[in-house]
């Protein structure tokens, strides 16, 4: 902070004057040579003009000498000056001359149609005025609602509804082309009369040059044909500022379609990202204020472009310090450090290195053993082996796939247990096979069919809408928030409609429902403001939306996964390196676009290149981050490092998440058995489950005589639905005499609608018993939307009946025969069905026919000597009853699924403890779902929280087992991964020896280390 | 959506009268500097939301001349403010009219919302209907961010009770969790209530609490050297805050009901209701900015500290859509989605409200805190101007009451009025949800001209439809 200080009053001072006086005091500072850009002038109206910008050369270094050189013009007929613009003055041609720093350079200028009419054009250059001036922006008039009634389009992404707005809108008062001055469009802005936004336009602007003349030349809306495909920048990105020398003029030319250039420098909008660094102004004129690295935005129409500067000054003192170079990682931070002037941190203490690393890899404290052994250990690559023996633990599997299922939405909210389950376990063993990530990646976005065959289909069943398929996968493979174009354009970055819509007419076509994942043959997506069907993304140039027809998902992955994809690669390291590191090259991870800069660009090239090198292997990246100098960084600061919290210059102190707290509160107060105890628990379970079914067995055979008995004294009973089909609607199908291989569909429940999915003219039978002991009447309820019904026989409804059906029927005494017969004409329609059979009033019973019998036990009813498969189904159903052995199978269940680790369960715990600390619930694809900053709810759970306040009692019950010393240690070597100072352990004792009862005191001081800051935080 | 100024403005046009164009122009201009006025003179907000769509005209807009067949069969009665009169069930509040402002010119014109309790009350919440791009937070989450608390020691923005009911209505949203609402949580009446997290837990007493805390500082050594790490810091503070909020006399004295003496626990009713209104006066008294209360009388409820229940009462909001004039439960045969409530007239209905909110108006009154405090009481919608064949009313959303008090509210007065059976809106002037958010945060002084931004950047104005109710000001 001091070094800022400093600079800042330095700066002020400076960068008025930039270059010519800078300089005057340097006697050393002459250029070897200046560049003059563009090199060459034409203007072809007499509203063109040519923003120059000229850069001297010194050793290797360049510097902007725009505002200090001296131009002359040859010929005042031709051409006049504006500042470091050249404007036309009439038809000719000459010369301009340019000189810095003693060095001249001439540049011919022709001018030509200076005397023909030129008039504004609407689209090209007064919309960009609303936007320079900030009319059209989200917190003014490009505000969903407008503001004061006027409502633009933000930053003018639709000429359409601006054209409307400014001359017809507002009783249109807002441009007065009879009387220019009196337009609200003059009057407002230049606060001639109230403006709730203020002043925004001086009569010295460009822009009211521009919009007055536009009205007075009678206020054309046309839209041109031509649009803007192009805006060229000079100087390019890249570009490092010296101090003193702080400035640097920035030119824009805009390329139409049309085959016309012109230049926009003085309409265009200019943005830095970060203005402590540097600022920019109206005309493009950057002034630098302290070191750093800002991208300057600038945006014409929906074209924006940034250019990365870089600002370099001398800190009094600083000294580079080499430091150990571990691998390429470090070489490109340590370049980076130097240039700026931080001086790295040294390597953290193995004690530091061992917690900090199985947090980060295993999403746990490591166990006391461990700490120990690896404390003990003297070899020169223990480092090394322990990250390679953390990579290859089942607890890095599970945490790592638990960053993916967070982003991935798995979730109870969105997915069925067992697709969560099952989805969350593809991820998981994708993570621990090491899938090559473009391989996961296209796996999942190409995924069909049922969840229990391709799991990876849970990625489509967790979003079922187009949008937010478009907007997740960007989100997570992009890198990009693509859902401000949903609406607009996206304010800060390219992102357009047509991009946010291409990539939905990626998905369009994939269906997800009922756990199964489906290609339809039709379905587009359209832009909304014209209706256009938009051309999947990944299409390649020149095709047709006909060749299209095939998985538009597979040709999508095909671009992404190229190698040099822009984002691919990037944006996966980029997201390891954020996880290892607490923070992105890029941040936030999922906000990619060229006005927000990396902090070290060639660091993330390099990363993403050895990504790709490597065949897309993330364990290879997370092992060569993890070997860096730059990740085993100490977390203490020095005076020359104090300052950065971008370019890893110290490793950063991190709370621990949710999960991480939760998992390390269990593991260090021993409530969590740690994970090595899951396979003997297993298999202790699994004996259990051995035993409890033996026992059980021996009940068998009287369980059966039971059974038996009581179906026959039921009054009635309905058996399962069993399904037939499809067959083809042309065959000759007599539903009442039909004879086929039924297949049991016991998932049809009573009352519950259920869905048949139809190819068009398929033909599906279902069929199911209802027993009665003596005649009953019945009302059987039938509604779907396309099916006929028959009883013993006889058709009861008309034939496919579309709506609601009662009826009223009936049922002999013994088996009744009710069959259901679907057929759709339709392609690709779901037929629904909801049967229900009640007894009616007249039958003297009130009761619903509602239970369904077991199919085992229908085979009892019907069966008087049991088959052999028969048995079995029995058998298993009899086993699968034992709600004793179902508790122990849920155990093992539970323990494969390791439901009692927040780290390492497939979905959220979604606890009041782990909302509390910020666990996300999955409901969006942003890692900013997970809040990371504390909160005074987080204070108060961890002060006088049930949770701790159980754990610490629950640790105080282990604790107490040990003398004093023994425990003091093991709770620091568990919570901490050391063991305590002298003085912490002096502490410790005396607190147990003064409280009278040893327990509470063993209680408060596992209390006390929970809410230690070094507990609590990762470091 | 627009206005009326506006909507009289377009109508006048199309006929074109240029001249009422300039007077209603300065009529506009005469109610916004009066907003000016009374901008800024609520230093806290009290709001009292009674769920389920309080009928309208059994309360606070009687219509005595509807056809006897859909007729409240409640009488007008005079108050204590000249020419102002509520119904019979509001004989309490009927004495403190003139601390009162009643605008019986509420509407609700946003589709979908009308017939969905759930989003008409996030709709309360928030002042905004759900399903726009970005769901606003709470108006009471946006004035915790905004203002802070008045309190160190006690949260901002309290919900009393809050039960799962409110789980999905009330909603932080975009903004950090600390703003999100407290909820007290459980019953005020019951004399074994506690506030969960705020009151030291069971087995550990002060003395061991301090023995801890010292035992902390002297091994919390914390990070040497940690520059730019600001969670480390945050965290810091936000322990000694919440240590201050687990000590501090102060906290547990806002939030105990033995406090209070037992002829003001009687004054508001001694039942879930009365008491959750005192709980909100204490909170609003301790210095907590945003109190909300939105109760119903439980079927397991209080009376003077002991349990009592209502028979067939479930869930007792005020969605009469069955047998609304029942002098107990509305569980009446082929009845539809209005079962498990009580008659309007009950005492765990009206009754209780009207006790409750007479006390809580004197009481704040004699206390001096409706000098700056804003009272709003709100509900999502009013009931049809006709008696369905269950004998009860069901949605409306054209037109409804709220009533509001202090921090320069006008006393004994009313703003709009409806048609002979309640049903339209005849005056000029009415007002929408919108219009009620821009009234709290103009009130609270809150300038609506800069926007909050959600974390992607995107800007999001205050209120951005509505405009303060220009009366109240």
């Amino acid at each position: 902070m001091r070094q800022v200080g400093f600079w800042k009053s330095v700066i002020i001072a400076v960068c008025v004057i930039c270059y010519s006086q800078a300089v005057s005091g340097s006697a050393t500072a002459v250029p070897e040579r200046i560049v003059v850009s563009p090199s060459e002038i034409r203007l072809d109206s007499k509203r063109a003009y040519r923003q120059i910008v000229v850069t001297g050369y010194f050793k290797g270094s360049e510097f902007d000498l725009s505002s200090s050189a001296k131009i002359l013009t040859v010929d005042s007929n031709i051409v006049h000056l504006k500042g470091s613009r050249i404007t036309p003055a009439g038809n000719g041609h000459t010369t301009v001359k340019v000189i810095a720093a003693g060095k001249t350079v001439e540049i011919p200028v022709s001018v030509s149609n200076f005397t023909k009419p030129d008039p504004v054009r609407f689209t090209f250059e007064a919309l960009p005025i609303l936007t320079k001036q900030g009319c059209a922006t989200g917190s003014c008039h490009g505000s969903p609602h407008g503001k004061g009634g006027f409502s633009l389009s933000l930053l003018g992404y639709d000429p359409q509804i601006d054209r409307i707005s400014l001359t017809r809108d507002g009783l249109s008062r807002r441009v007065n082309v009879m009387e220019p001055a009196e337009s609200l469009m003059m009057k407002k802005p230049l606060l001639e009369i109230p403006h709730v936004g203020g002043k925004r336009l001086r009569k010295t602007d460009t822009g009211y040059s521009i919009i007055r003349e536009w009205i007075d030349e009678g206020a054309d809306i046309a839209i041109p044909t031509a649009e803007c495909i192009r805006i060229t920048i000079t100087p390019g990105s890249g570009r490092v500022l010296h101090a003193p020398y702080l400035c640097q003029q920035i030119s824009v030319v805009a390329n139409y379609s049309d085959g016309s250039t012109r230049d926009v420098s003085a309409i265009s909008t200019y943005e830095s990202s970060n203005t402590s660094v540097a600022t920019v102004d109206a005309d493009g004129l950057i002034t630098g204020h302290g070191r750093g690295q800002t991208a300057i935005s600038v945006r014409y129409l929906d074209k924006l472009q940034s250019v990365n500067i870089t600002l370099v000054e001398d800190i009094p003192g600083f000294v580079w310090k080499k430091t150990p170079e571990n691998n390429f990682v470090d070489k490109l931070v340590d370049d980076k450090l130097k240039q700026l002037q931080y001086l790295p941190s040294p390597t953290c203490s193995d004690q530091v290195f061992i917690r900090r690393l199985s947090l980060d890899l295993t999403g746990m404290l490591p166990s006391v053993a461990l700490t120990r052994a690896f404390l003990k250990d003297s070899s020169p690559d223990k480092r090394e082996n322990l990250i390679r023996n953390f990579l290859n633990t089942e607890e890095y599997a599970r945490f790592w796939a638990l960053k993916k299922a967070d982003l991935m939405r798995v979730s109870l909210a969105k997915l069925k247990q067992k697709e969560a389950e099952g989805f969350s376990r593809w991820i998981v063993d994708a993570v621990r096979s090491n899938m090559p990530y473009d391989q996961f990646a296209r796996t999942i976005l190409t995924s069909s069919g049922s969840v229990e065959k391709s799991p990876s289909a849970g990625y489509f069943l967790a979003i079922p809408t187009t949008e937010e398929r478009t907007e997740l996968t960007a989100q997570v493979f992009i890198g990009s928030r693509l859902e401000c174009a949903k609406c607009h354009n996206h304010p800060f970055e390219n992102w357009t409609m047509r991009d946010y819509y291409s990539l939905g007419a990626v998905f369009a076509r994939t269906q997800a429902s009922n756990g199964t994942v489906r290609l339809a043959r039709t379905g587009e997506s359209l832009l909304p403001t014209t209706k256009e069907v938009m051309m999947p993304w990944g299409l390649p140039k020149h095709a047709t939306i006909e060749s299209s027809n095939m998985d538009r998902r597979s040709l999508f992955v095909e671009w992404l996964t190229k190698k040099g994809n822009p984002f691919f690669a990037k944006v996966e390291v980029n997201r390891i390196w954020s996880e290892l590191t607490g923070r992105g090259i890029v941040e936030p991870v999922d906000d990619f676009r060229s006005s927000n800069p990396p902090s070290n660009k060639l660091l993330l090239d390099a990363l993403a290149q050895e990504f790709e090198r490597s065949g897309y292997d993330r364990k290879q990246i997370i092992k060569l981050i993890c070997s860096s100098q730059t990740y085993q960084r100490s977390t203490q600061t020095n005076k020359f490092n104090e300052s950065d919290d971008v370019l890893f210059s110290h490793a950063r102190i991190r709370e621990l998440t949710a999960e991480q707290l939760k998992d390390a509160l269990g593991l260090t107060t021993r409530s969590l058995p740690s994970t090595d105890t899951v396979p003997s628990r297993r298999m202790q379970l699994e004996s259990q489950l051995q035993d409890e079914t033996r026992v059980h067995e021996t009940t068998y055979v009287s369980w059966l005589n039971e059974q038996k008995n009581d179906i026959h004294s039921l009054p009635y009973w309905l058996g399962s639905w069993k399904m037939a089909g499809p067959y083809k609607i042309s065959d000759d199908l007599n539903p009442v005499k039909f004879d086929t291989e039924w297949t049991l569909k016991n998932d049809i429940k009573d009352g519950i609608p259920f869905e048949l999915r139809n190819e068009p003219d398929q033909v599906y039978f279902l069929r199911r018993t209802i027993h009665c002991a003596a005649p009953t009447e019945v009302e059987v309820k039938l509604s779907s939307n396309a099916a006929s019904m028959w009883l013993n026989g006889k058709l009861l409804s008309p034939k496919l009946t579309d709506g609601e059906y009662r009826i009223k029927v009936k049922l002999e005494s013994g088996d009744n025969n009710l069959i259901l017969k679907s057929a759709h004409k339709m392609a690709n329609s779901n037929i629904q069905v909801n049967v229900s059979v009640a007894a009616t009033a007249k039958s003297g019973s009130s009761k619903k026919l509602s239970s369904t019998l077991p199919f085992a036990f229908e085979i009892l009813a019907n069966t008087a000597s049991l088959s052999k498969d028969e048995n079995q189904t029995v058998h298993d159903y009899f086993i699968e009853s034992d709600t004793a052995r179902k508790a122990l199978q849920d155990k093992i269940d539970g323990l494969d699924n390791r439901m009692e680790y927040a780290t390492q369960r497939p979905y959220p715990e979604a606890s009041a403890f782990t909302i509390t600390f910020g666990q996300p619930l999955r409901e969006t694809a942003c890692t900013c779902e997970r809040r990371k900053s504390p909160t005074l709810l987080q204070a108060l759970e961890l002060l006088n929280g049930d949770t701790s306040f159980k754990m610490a009692e629950a640790g105080s019950e282990y604790y107490s087992q040990l003398d004093n010393k023994s425990l003091v240690e093991e709770l620091y070597l568990s919570g901490l991964s050391r063991l305590p100072s002298g003085k912490e352990l002096d502490t410790s004792l005396a607190y147990i020896a003064n409280e009278p009862i040893r327990k509470n005191a063993v209680t408060d001081l596992i209390w006390t280390l929970m809410n230690t800051q070094e507990f609590l935080f990762q470091h | 959506m627009h206005n009326h100024h506006e909507l009289s403005r377009r109508s006048f046009l199309g006929i074109g009268l240029g001249g009422v164009l300039t007077a209603l122009t300065g009529a506009e201009v005469n109610a916004s500097e009066a907003v000016q006025k009374g901008t800024g003179r609520a230093k806290r907000v009290l709001v009292i939301f009674e769920q389920g769509g309080v009928s309208h005209i059994d309360t606070w807009d009687p219509k005595p001349d509807t056809p006897i067949e859909h007729r409240s069969p409640f009488k007008p009665i005079k108050t204590n403010a000249d020419g102002v009169y509520f119904t019979e069930l509001l004989s309490k509040t009927a004495r403190f009219a003139n601390k009162l402002t009643v605008v019986r010119c509420m509407t609700q014109p946003t589709p979908g919302v009308g017939n969905s309790h759930p989003k008409g009350s996030q709709y309360i919440y928030s002042g905004e209907a759900s399903g726009g791009p970005v769901d606003m937070p709470d108006i009471s989450s946006v004035v915790a961010s905004r203002m802070g608390t008045g309190a160190l020691y006690l949260p901002s923005n309290i919900l009393v009770p809050g039960t799962s009911e409110q789980a999905e209505m009330s909603r932080v949203g975009f903004l950090p969790p600390g703003f999100a609402v407290f909820k007290s949580g459980g019953s005020p009446a019951d004399p074994n209530w506690r506030v969960p997290n705020l009151g030291l837990l069971a087995g550990i007493d002060e003395r061991r609490f301090k023995d801890r805390h010292d035992l902390l500082s002297s091994l919390d050594v914390g990070y040497v050297n940690a520059g730019g790490a600001k969670d480390v810091e945050a965290m810091r503070s936000l322990m000694v805050q919440a240590t201050d909020m687990l000590t501090n006399p102060l906290t547990r004295k806002a939030f105990d009901m033995n406090t209070e003496s037992a002829s003001v626990c009687e004054k508001y009713g001694t039942g879930h209701r009365g008491q959750c209104y005192l709980l909100a006066r204490k909170l609003i008294e301790s210095g907590v900015r945003y109190v909300t209360v939105d109760v119903r009388e439980p079927q397991n409820s209080y009376k003077n500290g002991s349990t009592m229940s209502y028979p067939g009462g479930s869930n007792m909001n005020w969605d009469h859509h069955d047998a609304i004039y029942s002098t107990s439960h509305t569980n009446i045969p082929n009845g539809g989605a209005g079962a498990g409530r009580y008659g309007i007239a009950t005492w765990p209905m009206m009754g209780s409200t009207d006790q409750a909110f007479a006390a809580l108006i004197e009481d704040m009154n004699d206390r001096g805190l409706l000098d700056d405090t804003l009272v709003c009481f709100v509900t999502e919608f009013g009931r049809t101007p006709h008696i369905n064949d269950r004998q009860g009313r069901d949605h409306w959303t054209h037109a409804f009451s709220f009533a509001f008090a202090g921090a320069g509210v006008p006393g004994g007065q009313v703003v709009g009025s409806t048609d002979r059976d309640g049903g339209y809106i005849t005056s000029s002037m009415a007002y929408t949800i919108e219009d009620y958010a821009a009234t709290i945060y103009e009130k609270l002084g809150i300038d609506r001209s800069k926007p909050i931004y959600t974390p992607t950047g995107r800007p999001i104005f205050l209120a951005a439809r509505g405009k303060p109710i220009a009366e109240l000001f």
